[in-house]
């Protein structure tokens, strides 16, 4: 378990635990986890997943059944550099962003379930959330993310997911511009 | 990642860790031996700590590389089907698909040598032996262009060769390059330029899993009644498909029949990795088929033809069951360069089936 590290750090088998004074440099360390940058270098040693968030209803997997009328979004946020601060709702691809409910106890480095109440008129509508962590981080548009890692670095895509809601109440996964 | 899983590792004993103390109260374990330790620490690091004693060179890590791994990499390291490509790639770490090898990419030889020792060939791991790690590492050097043919490496000169990427790592750097840029106010309102676009559809990649529905694996069951169900909802709507499918099947010609249209849903089974049909049904490979008896061809909402089958649409086709059975019986004949790529169903039967069971559909 290592909390707010990327998740193919939480090992699963621990066989020999082992210390060294110099990285060892495993196959996965060096050929898998690290992350290629437009200019043919490659960050390495990059564990720490920064602010995250995801809308998980709706979703794909948790369309609107009920029709038109009050809706309650939800997902999960989290940071691998602290708490989470702060989350933003957006029903209409991002032009506009409205402050989440947070609830539970909100510890660093652990996922924190957010809530955003309205009413939904039974149009189309391009949903998303941003999470802002205790540091002043903003959690970026994949675009964004694009611009400065370009597009063979995806370990640590902490980008904003955006779902298209049907008006038939399916949810799509797809990106924006 | 799954492939190269060292499946070793589920029956892997942890009598290393055991504290003796806590041994000494249970009577339960004992501490490791120092030749345990030796032989489970097969650990090779850069400046070539854990290296063992031995030796090998390229001809005879051609013949152990033929034997135990080409099955996989090729005979020349070039990688079979999604296994990883091992030789070249050099120059293309800024292309938009990079060929990672150790000959482009990876930083250490000590990584070669470990890795290959450690957990290769796939399913059958620690079968190398110490010499044979060491001769299919001088075939990999040789198979990236960065030693002869006439090369052996050896524990003594292993630390002398340099892999070219070696200095193409640097340590995460985010909290400088990028914190910053990502840690001003966000924007709250009218904060984009132009009214949003999908640029791009997770459905079109076709990797998202799907149950057998068609819907995306997990979705949740329905918890509400649906609308047809529900207490004074309409109760029209359910006549009003049966008289759709109906009408389907009277518009090609031929009464519903219950043993053709079971026949055509077995004949389905052939075309139904590319394309769904039922409730809920999205456009994979293929257009979904709901209601394609008798809808103009290239329409359905979604789905990216070729450009002549929109053609097709566009000048008026119609999917009627004449225009069907000769498109099924030679797709490729029927309309060239669409892109459907099946052989076609050669039995006229199988045809009058799997149209019937479309018709049956309904929209």
């Amino acid at each position: 378990m290592v909390p707010g590290f990327e998740g193919n750090m939480w090992v699963k088998w621990v066989r020999r635990i082992a210390v060294y004074d110099q990285a060892v440099e495993g196959r996965e360390e060096t050929s898998k986890y690290t992350d290629l940058m437009p200019d043919g270098r490659a960050r390495k040693w990059t564990w720490v997943m920064d602010a995250k968030s995801v809308i998980t209803s709706p979703s794909p997997q948790a369309p609107i059944r009920h029709g038109a009328g009050p809706l309650v979004i939800t997902g999960l946020a989290w940071s691998g550099n602290g708490k989470i601060a702060q989350v933003d709702v957006s029903v209409d691809g991002g032009n506009t962003w409205a402050e989440a409910r947070l609830s539970g106890d909100v510890k660093p480095k652990a996922l924190t379930r957010f809530h955003f109440d309205m009413t939904w008129d039974g149009q189309e509508m391009l949903i998303l959330s941003r999470a802002v962590d205790e540091t002043g981080y903003v959690q970026p548009t994949k675009d964004a993310l694009r611009a400065v890692r370009g597009v063979n670095n995806v370990y640590h895509n902490n980008a904003m997911q955006v779902w298209w809601v049907r008006a038939d109440g399916e949810v799509e996964n797809v990106e924006i511009a | 990642m799954s492939r190269s899983r060292n499946l070793a590792l589920a029956s892997a004993v942890l009598s290393v860790l055991a504290a003796p103390a806590f041994a000494e109260g249970l009577g339960l374990g004992r501490p490791a031996l120092p030749e345990e330790i030796v032989a489970w620490d097969v650990a090779v690091l850069p400046d070539g700590t854990g290296l063992p004693e031995g030796s090998g060179d390229v001809l005879t890590g051609e013949e152990v590389f033929a034997e135990k791994c080409a099955v996989c990499h090729g005979e020349f390291a070039e990688g079979l089907d999604s296994w990883p490509v091992l030789a070249g790639g050099a120059g293309s770490l800024t292309d938009r698909r990079p060929v990672k090898t150790i000959g482009s990419y990876w930083p250490y030889l000590s990584t070669v040598f470990d890795y290959v020792h450690r957990s290769m060939p796939f399913g059958q791991a620690q079968t190398v032996t110490v010499d044979e790690t060491y001769a299919i590492t001088a075939f990999l050097l040789y198979s990236n262009g960065l030693v002869e043919d006439d090369f052996t490496l050896s524990k003594e000169n292993f630390t002398e060769i340099t892999l070219p990427n070696v200095d193409g790592f640097y340590p995460d750097d985010r909290a400088e390059t990028e914190y910053p840029m990502f840690s001003t106010a966000p924007c709250m309102a009218d904060c984009l330029d132009a009214p949003p676009q999908v640029t791009k559809r997770a459905i079109e990649l076709n990797v998202t899993p799907e149950d057998p529905d068609g819907k995306p694996a997990g979705t949740l069951p329905p918890i509400m009644l649906t609308a047809a169900e529900a207490p004074g909802a309409p109760v029209a709507e359910a006549p009003a498909e049966e008289g759709a499918a109906e009408n389907a099947a009277d518009a090609e010609g031929s009464q519903a029949n219950p043993a053709l249209i079971a026949a055509g849903e077995k004949v389905f089974r052939k075309c139904a990795a590319c394309h769904k049909v039922g409730e809920g049904a999205r456009n994979i490979t293929g257009p979904m088929l709901n209601g394609i008896v008798g809808r103009v061809a290239g329409t359905v909402d979604g789905y990216k033809y070729s450009k002549p089958m929109a053609e097709a649409g566009a000048g008026g086709m119609v999917w009627d069951a004449a225009e069907l059975a000769a498109y099924l019986a030679d797709p490729k004949g029927f309309l060239p360069g669409n892109k459907m790529s099946f052989v076609g169903l050669k039995s006229a039967e199988d045809r009058t089936a799997v149209i019937a069971y479309l018709g049956a559909l309904g929209g």
